[in-house]
């Protein structure tokens, strides 16, 4: 049964990774953007 | 003989160029303390998850967590899970990183001032300066570890070639800041997350699940899939490790400095929530990695030293070509987590050890021309310690009794500043101290050859977990003795 249970963590964590992955990578450029914007007016003012 | 061929010595040429122009090219943005020290708290979810993830797992993290594997089997994962666990009830509940990150603070000891007073700041800033360049201190030497086994390196070129890598990231990092930190966190997130992948995925194609359950088995029996049963850890390493685990989400500055740059309490909530699984991967795929040696390596090939099972299992398993993207994946892990920790410690030197010195009047660029000096003295001292120090039993406690310097004393205090009315600057002092010189006694006896028997018996969980028990202790007596006369007059002048 623990091996089991060891199995479906490992499955776990590469379905996540994989999904963060995904998302981190499209959705952490436009954060980087508008860091990157905001970080430049507020350096303007 | 490694797989590394020159191809893949380019591959990885290139990675590290791109990653330095980049660091380098964004420091433009970056013209006042808070734009260098917490990005100007304009962190948002999925930046602040790739850059959490990138900083808390380097090469030093793919080796320990790889030699639990090997060392533990499956249990070797508990620490992770344990983490992952306590992060999402914090992230969930907001307990501590709320006031904190509602505080406006740039690091724990400024929260501290607030409730404790100056001095129990500056000594918090010491402690936690002392155990995290001690925690960090033995990245360099295992990254260089790592390189000679997978890529073959000749040792006697491991210290340059730390230096150049060193000297690198230390580039970037004292000219953009955070900000560098956190736009190179991304691309090393991408970059390390394929390599973690990858190499995973081939060690299920192409050893097996079924051969990984026998080697445990064979090496470890029940032990290796229920860490209470195993004969090296049992219940005490796993209470060690839950304390480890709560103090690590509150306090440990690095992860905290990430709520701390968020956009407000939620966001630093969300990010906390969105990473807490990554600390079950970030044990459990390496260790599946330190497993994978245990099915190749026979006990001759690894030695008594358990750490180079992985990377010497590595360079003959990945082939050409995509050995170069698995070395550069994991030199990115390094490099994010090496700018990271030096900016962190940088910035509780500067904002918390110096405040006396400069009293947050100094102009921006002083400010920012300190800021830089400091985080390239941290440099040299990792070059300097990093190169002679010589770990005793396993990295990952290692790392955990060095961490316990600070993370005990200053999880404490932070709950008690949070939720305790009759805390006080005395039963913080107290909680400093024995937190501080608990951890540092056992490092130092385990030094001594008269005490090192003891230090044997005791065994480094016990005493890590006497050492939380402990500083608890002290702060509550601590509290309880200050005479009410004298509570009331500090109460008035604050």
């Amino acid at each position: 049964m623990i091996k089991y249970f060891w199995l479906l963590l490992s499955l776990g964590c590469i379905g996540w990774y994989l999904v963060v992955l995904g998302y981190v990578a499209y959705y952490g450029a436009k954060d980087i953007r508008d860091m990157l914007k905001n970080m430049g007016i507020n350096k303007d003012l | 003989m490694s797989n590394f061929t020159f191809l893949d010595g380019g591959i990885v040429g290139f990675y590290i160029l791109v990653v330095i122009v980049i660091g380098v090219f964004v420091r433009k943005y970056v013209s006042k303390v808070d734009q260098f020290l917490v990005a100007g708290r304009e962190l948002n979810l999925y930046l602040g998850i790739a850059s959490l993830t990138a900083c808390e797992f380097g090469i030093v993290t793919c080796m320990y967590t790889a030699q639990n594997g090997y060392k533990f089997g499956f249990a070797g994962a508990t620490p992770g899970i344990l983490i992952a666990l306590a992060m999402l009830m914090v992230g969930i509940t907001g307990f501590c990183i709320n006031p904190l990150r509602k505080a406006g603070v740039m690091t724990i000891p400024e929260l501290f001032e607030k409730k404790f007073g100056s001095r129990v700041r500056w000594m918090s800033g010491v402690v936690i300066v002392l155990g995290g360049l001690l925690n960090m201190g033995v990245f360099l030497r295992m990254g260089g570890d790592f390189l000679v086994e997978v890529c073959g390196l000749n040792p006697q070129y491991l210290e340059i070639t730390m230096t150049l890598l060193l000297f690198g990231i230390g580039l970037y990092t004292v000219l953009g800041g955070m900000v560098s930190v956190l736009i190179t966190d991304y691309l090393q997130f991408i970059m390390m997350s394929i390599g973690l992948l990858v190499v995973t995925i081939m060690i299920f194609i192409k050893i097996g699940w079924a051969d990984l359950v026998l080697a445990v088995e064979t090496n470890h029996g029940p032990g290796g899939f229920n860490p209470f049963v195993h004969p090296e850890m049992g219940p005490a390493y796993v209470i060690f490790n839950a304390f480890v685990a709560i103090a690590v989400v509150l306090t440990w500055q690095t992860t905290i400095q990430r709520v701390l740059s968020a956009k407000d309490s939620a966001t630093g909530r969300k990010i906390y929530k969105g990473t807490s699984p990554f600390f079950v991967c970030r044990f459990l795929l390496p260790g599946l990695w330190g497993i994978a040696a245990l099915v190749v390596l026979t006990p001759d090939q690894v030695g008594e030293n358990t750490i180079i099972a992985m990377p010497r299992f590595l360079s003959t398993f990945v082939p050409p070509i995509m050995m170069g993207v698995v070395v550069a994946a994991m030199l990115a892990a390094d490099m994010s987590t090496d700018a990271s920790y030096m900016l962190t410690w940088g910035t509780v030197i500067y904002n918390d050890i110096m405040a006396p010195l400069h009293k947050g009047k100094w102009s921006q660029r002083k400010g920012l021309m300190c800021n830089r000096f400091i985080i390239a003295m941290i440099g040299v001292f990792l070059l300097i310690y990093g190169l002679w120090y010589k770990i005793e039993g396993d990295a990952w406690t290692y790392l955990a009794v060095t961490g316990s310097i600070y993370l005990s004393s200053m999880s404490v205090l932070l709950i008690a500043c949070c939720y305790w009315k009759k805390a006080n600057n005395w039963g913080a002092t107290a909680a400093i101290i024995l937190g501080a010189t608990l951890p540092l006694g056992f490092l130092l006896c385990q030094k001594i050859p008269a005490t090192k028997p003891f230090t044997e018996y005791v065994g480094p969980y016990v005493s890590g977990m006497m050492t939380y028990i402990g500083v608890a202790v002290a702060m509550v007596i601590g509290s309880l003795l200050k005479p009410k006369t004298l509570q009331e007059r500090s109460d008035n002048n604050d």
